[in-house]
């Protein structure tokens, strides 16, 4: 569920960040497009702001980069302001304060899901000028999928340096597989060829059951059926919803009959998959590399990882953590290079071993540590290939508990037509404000 | 000696008691600004808390506001756009049966236990049951409600055990579109009656022995006692009971939120769920003040309508 909170967070962080922009003041400081970049001097004096949110483990890479920058600029204080994942309206109201004490925070951290209604509205300086003329910017960018950078740009220029990223994938238990004998499938696995093995998985009843399959039940974690199968909540362009789309109505009563018709996955309402899935109550389950972290730490290591099977379109969906300069920024010298710190190598590995996310160089993802485990680790990075970015327009903060919404409907027997159109009605009043 | 006195005293003190109006209410005056600091923690409370905010729904709620950028005059729009929200009637149409069922079970129930209660029992019993019923409006409704989505899961829930033994089939009380609505029902209830029932209790011990004797003597049984002499007697606290219980019911909000969340989608939700959602996750201020002054008037007109029927079914003073 760590994503689903992620994301949230993000939605809600970028809309109350909106308010921080508009206390900021007039002072803007974009970086020069032209002429050689120099970093600040390292005796200068200044205070920097920065505003982060994740768990302890996300907490200690982020103390561990200020405690790095403090090395090298000794006379800057960072304000690290971490909020703990509690619930997003905390995260909300802590910005809102900050922002009332025209304290709005330097550097930004935001998801993919954030990052429209960010750029709709200006919050975010441009990169540019960083990212040409410093050549420590080169070298990084040089190892990051342009994907990454891609979903970051807007117009032309790049706002936001990607940190991490999530593909979802699927997660099988290798033991339970063996014990079937079922062969691990081929990467161009299909929906039926899923639905064949999570039925020969599913078996006993009462406290004895076991599913085939758990189902990630988060807007995040139904995305990539969407996407392989032709469709997708929003058009290309995040302008208009399609969330009444055949293929997408078509998708989702698939999936919905995966707990319904074929019993193959539980009820998802009060069934968390990443508990069943490595206390070996379900084979398989769809995750991003972010559940690792929990298995590891309870022990669990019989899980290997496949591509998302597909239905006509071999596709998955990805989501990437970013930094970005805020527009009112006193320092954005300071703060781009604060960013460069968050976003190295150094840090990269902390990521990787954390196993909170996939980091976003190539480098990082394919060191031996973060290759070592599951087998087929490889995937992770690869799976960005055919990736494609979660649909988040501006109105993200609407459609994703109005999708959550009619999915619940669904699940409890409603009409996939009535349940969707509902949704769909919501989103549009949202797209039109 | 009284004399001189008299004639020592200043002008001032003379005027005083020849009562010019200037030095008494001087006087008054000091009184009155004592009575004023006295309440002005309340008025000041309500200027801030309550009239204050409500003068600025008003306002906003004929404004299009994000929190982001200045209120935009719009006029009635927002309220316009109420009629072709299907939302916000469903919610609202859960509301109302939030509202029918609290009134109709909060007062039986609360009313039983009362009667129970106020039955002729060792002290150290009616203590406890007076006590053990009111908990639950002691206890936070959110970490009880850990322990009834436990009692209502479909599969482990100890309510279906005891359904599927007794034949029936399990009801999936949290995510089934009616029955989550039976559950936010049962637990508002239970979390309800308990002051409702304190003050029938409260009632019921001020109805005079000596009436109910009287009824008995000239041959009136049980319910004959109860229907003609102790209800009319204690209409004054069903009426106070069930004012504070559509007033609460109208703005249900804790009870669905930790059970079902509103959901499965918009089964459960109330309003004040409702408008909480449009204001702080779409942060559409104008609208969700618009919604909200509808409620504000709905409760109004509800209490006022209950007022005027006060007289003709509460015994008065």
């Amino acid at each position: 569920m760590r994503k689903t909170l992620r994301t949230t967070l993000a939605t809600v962080a970028a809309s109350a960040l909106f308010l921080l922009t508009a206390c900021g003041g007039p002072e803007t400081s974009t970086p020069a497009a032209d002429g050689p970049y120099t970093a600040p001097a390292k005796d200068v004096t200044a205070t920097i702001s920065v505003s982060n949110w994740g768990d302890p483990g996300d907490k200690a890479v982020y103390d561990e980069v200020a405690a790095r920058f403090k090395e090298k600029y000794p006379n800057v204080t960072v304000n690290n302001n971490f909020t703990p994942i509690t619930t997003w309206t905390d995260y909300v109201n802590k910005l809102v304060t900050q922002a009332a004490a025209g304290q709005a925070p330097d550097v930004i951290n935001i998801a993919t899901e954030g990052v429209q209604l960010g750029l709709k509205n200006e919050l975010f300086a441009s990169l540019d000028g960083f990212l040409k003329n410093d050549p420590d910017a080169k070298s990084l960018q040089n190892d990051i999928d342009p994907k990454l950078l891609d979903g970051f740009r807007k117009d032309g220029s790049t706002y936001l340096m990607p940190n991490t990223f999530n593909t979802m994938v699927i997660y099988y238990n290798t033991k339970m597989f063996k014990e079937a004998g079922i062969q691990r499938p081929s990467d161009d696995w299909t929906w039926d060829d899923f639905l064949a093995i999570a039925k020969k998985l599913t078996t006993g009843s009462g406290a004895n059951k076991v599913y085939g399959f758990a189902l990630p039940y988060y807007t995040f974690g139904i995305t990539p059926w969407l996407y392989s199968n032709g469709t997708s909540m929003m058009s290309d362009d995040l302008q208009a919803s399609k969330l009444t789309d055949p293929k997408l109505k078509e998708t989702v009563a698939w999936v919905r009959d995966l707990v319904t018709k074929h019993g193959v996955s539980p009820q998802p309402k009060g069934s968390d998959p990443y508990q069943l899935f490595p206390a070996g109550k379900a084979a398989m389950t769809g995750a991003g590399h972010f559940v690792t972290g929990g298995f590891k730490k309870a022990g669990f290591s019989d899980y290997d990882i496949l591509p998302w099977p597909k239905s006509t379109t071999k596709a998955t969906v990805y989501g990437a953590g970013a930094f970005a300069i805020s527009k009112t920024s006193k320092n954005p010298g300071l703060s781009w290079e604060f960013i460069k710190m968050l976003t190295d190598q150094q840090t990269q590995k902390k990521w990787a071993d954390a196993g909170a996310a996939v980091p976003s160089t190539k480098t990082a993802a394919s060191a031996p540590e973060f290759l070592a485990s599951p087998e087929h680790a490889k995937e992770f990075y690869n799976s960005l290939s055919y990736a494609k970015p979660v649909a988040a327009p501006g109105a993200y903060n609407v459609l994703d508990p109005a999708f959550m919404r009619a999915m619940d409907e669904i699940m409890s027997g409603q009409s996939v037509d009535s349940s969707l159109d509902k949704a769909n009605k919501d989103v549009e009043e949202a797209l039109k404000q | 000696m009284t004399t001189t006195t008299r004639t020592n005293l200043s002008p001032a003190a003379l005027e005083a008691r020849r009562g010019r109006p200037d030095r008494l209410s001087s006087v008054k005056r000091r009184d009155a600004l004592t009575g004023y600091a006295f309440t002005a923690p309340t008025i000041i409370g309500f200027l801030i808390f309550v009239l204050g905010p409500l003068i600025a729904a008003i306002y906003l709620s004929l404004t299009k506001y994000n929190i982001l950028t200045a209120p935009k005059f719009v006029g009635f729009d927002n309220y316009a756009r109420m009629f072709r929200d299907e939302r916000l009637a469903t919610t609202y149409g859960n509301t109302v049966l939030y509202v029918g069922a609290a009134v109709v079970l909060i007062n039986g129930f609360a009313l039983l236990f009362a009667v129970l209660i106020n039955q002729k029992l060792p002290k150290a019993m009616t203590y406890f049951f007076r006590s053990a019923y009111f908990f639950p409006y002691l206890v936070a409704l959110v970490y009880v409600s850990i322990i009834w989505q436990a009692l209502f899961q479909k599969d482990t829930g100890i309510l279906n055990y005891y359904i599927a033994g007794l034949g029936g089939e399990r009801i999936d009380w949290l995510n089934s579109s009616e029955f989550s609505k039976v559950s936010v029902v049962i637990v508002d209830t239970w979390r309800n009656l308990g002051f409702a029932m304190l003050i029938y209790v409260a009632a019921l011990q001020e109805v005079p022995k000596e009436m109910v004797e009287a009824a008995r003597v000239d041959g009136a049984n049980e319910w004959q006692v109860f229907r003609r002499i102790v209800l009319p007697m204690i209409s004054q606290a069903t009426f106070f009971n069930i004012t504070i219980t559509i007033i609460g019911a109208f703005q249900i909000y804790e009870s669905v939120i930790v059970l079902t969340r509103g959901g499965p989608g918009d089964a459960s939700r109330s309003v004040v769920m409702y408008i909480a959602e449009v204001a702080f996750n779409k942060f559409d201020m104008g609208y969700a003040s618009a919604i909200a002054v509808t409620l504000f008037i709905i409760i109004m007109l509800v209490t006022l309508a209950q007022f005027r029927l006060r007289k003709s079914w509460v015994n008065n003073e």
